[in-house]
């Protein structure tokens, strides 16, 4: 199935919006979207626990998107914006769900998916494990490294990331990247 | 940081974008205290938040003031954390597994 923007965001919009952003990923967009996103987790959730666990894996994924976001000539006259990066984040019951998304080139997607895979796989107890040996290796530039954002996500979040991978038309080197993490109370 | 009183104090959040640029200063800082003279040294770390490449250079601080604690400092480090945060709490708790270092996971009431 070819990906479709609109229809991506629509599918994410599910439940109550606390917030939807479609831009060029730098440092003003996160700038604007942390302190915007606080605000709103206050005033939707009563448990300051989801609050903090919220804003924390939002934290983890806007600077994923900040970090690794991929782009080309193409991807950029078509949607607008050098590497895009998208965030909707809803209240559904009393959950909170976050939906990014985001271009990725296409050889990096298998690797993408086995890891989230093996995190899935794991279970809080082997995830704390793998988080401090992760913590502890060299491998690590300013992007991040070791997957330590996906472990810190799926531990934090309690629940297992969903991830997509939706090839691009016109566009063999890109996938457009989906990821979903919920947090429950 | 008070290198006359000896004390190290990191606190609120930390959620760069750049951690290993924000953190050189820090670690600059560190490396020239470690090689002044052996003095008392309290370090407290009281975090409301960090992200996770922020953790790796918490890791790194930590594993300086363990070289100086393993040569003789006298090096009294303090994890602090809210008391209804359980994560801060966990996330000391991966810092002491991980380090031989004596760190004391200090509980805060009412908000950091």
């Amino acid at each position: 199935m070819l990906f479709d923007l609109n229809k991506w965001m629509t599918e994410k919009c599910n439940g109550d919006v606390l917030i939807e952003r479609v831009g060029t990923v730098s440092e003003s967009y996160i700038d604007d979207i942390l302190p915007a996103m606080e605000q709103r987790l206050q005033d939707k959730f009563d448990k300051g626990s989801i609050r903090k666990r919220a804003f924390h894996i939002i934290v983890e994924c806007v600077q994923n998107l900040y970090h690794h976001a991929d782009t080309d000539s193409r991807m950029t006259a078509q949607y607008g914006a050098d590497r895009l990066g998208c965030i909707i984040i809803t209240k559904v019951g009393d959950d909170c769900h976050i939906s990014t998304g985001n271009f990725v080139k296409s050889d990096k997607t298998m690797g993408i998916k086995k890891q989230i895979d093996y995190i899935n796989s794991l279970s809080q107890e082997q995830l704390r494990n793998l988080y401090r040996n992760a913590v502890g290796l060299n491998d690590f530039s300013e992007k991040g490294g070791a997957g330590l954002g996906m472990i810190d996500m799926a531990r934090k979040s309690g629940n297992e990331l969903v991830c997509q991978f939706y090839p691009v038309k016109d566009m063999p080197n890109l996938n457009f990247f989906s990821l979903d993490v919920v947090i429950s109370q | 940081m008070d290198p006359d009183k000896g004390l190290i104090e990191i606190k609120g959040r930390s959620i760069p974008e750049n951690s290993v640029e924000f953190y050189r200063s820090v670690n600059n800082w560190l490396n020239e205290y470690a090689q002044g003279d052996m003095k008392p040294t309290k370090v407290r770390f009281q975090l409301e938040y960090f992200n996770t490449s922020s953790s790796k250079c918490i890791l790194d601080i930590f594993k300086k003031l363990e070289v100086m604690y393993r040569k003789g400092w006298d090096v009294n480090i303090s994890w602090c954390y809210d008391e209804d945060d359980e994560d801060m709490y966990e996330s000391g708790e991966d810092y002491q597994s991980i380090l031989s270092c004596p760190i004391a996971l200090e509980k805060i009431s009412g908000g950091l």
